[in-house]
C-alpha cells in the first residue's frame, strides 16, 4: 500500500510521522509525535490530538476540496463534513492502510456526494464561454510553458476551463484533478479509489479524450453562433 | 503495436515514462500522433488551473466538535430507542427466568448481581418510564416498538 502524504514536490505540508516503517523521513528540525500515538489517543475521544493529526494533512484536504468543488464557499462546509466523518469512523481505524489514505479517500467520497447533489440541484450549462478563449485553448499546448502572460487574460481562460470541468461527470472531474491538480500519481490514485492502476490509467485517458470532445463541442457551438 | 495498446500507456507518456514502444508507434503512426497533442493539450489547461491552498476561519474547530457532541446526541437517541423496547425483552427474560428459579427445588441462587445492578445507562438517556418495572406484555412491547420508530422518524 503506498502512502500518500504530502511529499516535497507537492507539499508545504511537513506530514512525516516516524513510525511508519522503512520509508519513514524524519523532520530535521522539530520532533513530532508519532502519528500513531496521536491515531490512538484520538480513537479514545482525545479532541486535542486529533487537531493535531489533521492539521498536519489539512493544508492538502482543504486544496483537495477546493480544486474538486470549484466554490470556495462551500469548501469549509464540506471539509466540516469530512473531518467529523473521520473521527467518528476513527475507532474503526484499523491501521492497515496508511492514514493519510484513508482521509483521502473520506474527503474524494465526499466530494462526489456534494457535486452528484449539485449536479442533481441544477444542470451546468446555461453560463457563456467566449469562442476567443476555447481558441485560445487550442492553442495553448504549443507554448504551454507561458499561456496568457496577461493576468486578466489568464484569469479568463481559466474560467473557461473551469466551465469545461464542469461539464464532466463528478467521476471523471475528480479522477482528473487528483491526477492532474493535486499530483497524484496513478497508483496512489488506484490506491485512493481501489481500483487496478491499469484501470486507472485508461480511465485517464478516456477522461481527456471527453474534455478534448467538450471542448470541440462547444468551439462548434459558438462558432456557430458567431457566424 | 497497436493504436489500441496506447490506450493504457498515454498516462506514462503524459508523464514522460512511455515505453519505447510507444515512441516508436508515434515516429509512424500520425494518428496516435495527433492524439498524443490532443492529450497534451488537456495537462495544460488543467496547469492553468493553479490556486491557492483555503485557510480554514477560526471558528472551524469549535463548530466542528458542537457538530460532533450534536452527532453523538442523536446516536445516543437513536440507541435509546433501540434500547428501550431491547430493555422489555431483558427484563421479561430476566423475569421468565426468575419464575423459572422459583419453580425449582431450593438451593440454586437467584442471580442477585443482575438483580443489584445500577440503572441501565440507556434508560437514564431515555428518562421516563422503564417498561422494566411491572410485567410487560407483549402488546405492550410492540407499541413500545411502533411508537419509538415513529418518534426516532
Ligand atoms: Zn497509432
Amino acid at each position: 500500500m503506498s502512502d500518500l502524504r504530502p511529499n516535497g514536490a507537492r507539499g508545504k505540508v511537513g506530514a512525516h510521522s516516524e513510525d511508519e516503517g522503512e520509508h519513514a523521513e524524519r523532520e530535521p528540525q522539530q520532533p513530532q509525535r508519532p502519528e500513531r500515538e496521536l491515531i490512538e489517543r484520538a480513537q479514545q475521544g482525545d479532541h486535542q490530538a486529533f487537531e493535531v493529526l489533521l492539521r498536519r494533512y489539512q493544508r492538502r484536504v482543504l486544496s483537495l476540496i477546493a480544486r474538486l468543488l470549484s466554490r470556495p464557499a462551500e469548501v469549509e462546509d464540506v471539509a466540516q463534513q469530512v473531518f467529523l466523518k473521520v473521527y467518528l469512523a476513527l475507532p474503526r481505524f484499523d491501521f492497515r492502510a496508511a492514514f493519510s489514505t484513508w482521509l483521502y479517500r473520506v474527503a474524494v467520497n465526499e466530494c462526489y456526494d456534494h457535486l452528484r447533489r449539485q449536479r442533481a440541484q441544477k444542470s451546468p450549462g446555461g453560463s457563456e464561454i467566449a469562442v476567443g478563449e476555447l481558441e485560445e485553448l487550442d492553442r495553448l499546448a504549443a507554448r504551454p510553458s507561458r499561456p496568457a502572460d496577461d493576468p486578466l487574460r489568464r484569469l479568463e481562460l481559466r474560467q473557461t476551463v473551469e466551465q469545461l470541468l464542469r461539464r464532466l461527470s463528478p467521476e471523471d472531474r475528480v479522477l482528473l484533478t487528483l491526477k492532474e491538480m493535486e499530483g497524484f500519481s496513478t497508483r496512489e490514485i488506484a490506491d485512493l479509489l481501489k481500483l487496478k492502476e491499469n484501470t486507472v490509467k485508461v480511465r485517464l485517458f478516456r477522461v481527456r479524450k471527453r474534455l478534448l470532445e467538450i471542448h470541440r463541442r462547444l468551439r462548434k457551438r459558438e462558432e456557430g453562433r458567431g457566424a | 503495436m497497436k493504436c489500441s495498446k496506447a490506450e493504457r500507456l498515454w498516462e506514462d507518456w503524459l508523464g514522460g515514462s512511455a515505453p519505447p514502444e510507444l515512441e516508436r508507434h508515434l515516429a509512424e503512426c500520425p494518428r496516435c500522433r495527433e492524439q498524443a497533442q490532443a492529450l497534451q493539450k488537456t495537462s495544460a489547461w488543467l496547469a492553468l488551473l493553479e490556486q491557492e491552498s483555503p485557510e480554514l476561519s477560526l471558528s472551524f474547530w469549535p463548530r466542528l466538535w458542537l457538530q460532533e457532541s450534536e452527532a453523538q446526541a442523536d446516536f445516543w437517541a437513536a440507541l435509546a430507542a433501540v434500547a428501550r423496547p431491547a430493555t422489555a425483552a431483558l427484563s421479561l427474560a430476566l423475569l421468565l427466568f426468575l419464575l423459572a428459579l422459583w419453580g425449582l427445588p431450593q438451593g440454586a441462587e437467584p442471580a442477585t448481581a443482575v438483580v443489584g445492578d445500577p440503572q441501565p445507562y440507556w434508560e437514564e438517556v431515555a428518562g421516563a418510564d422503564s417498561p422494566g418495572n411491572g410485567e410487560p406484555n407483549r402488546d405492550q412491547v410492540v407499541l413500545t416498538l411502533v411508537s419509538y420508530s415513529e418518534a426516532s422518524r
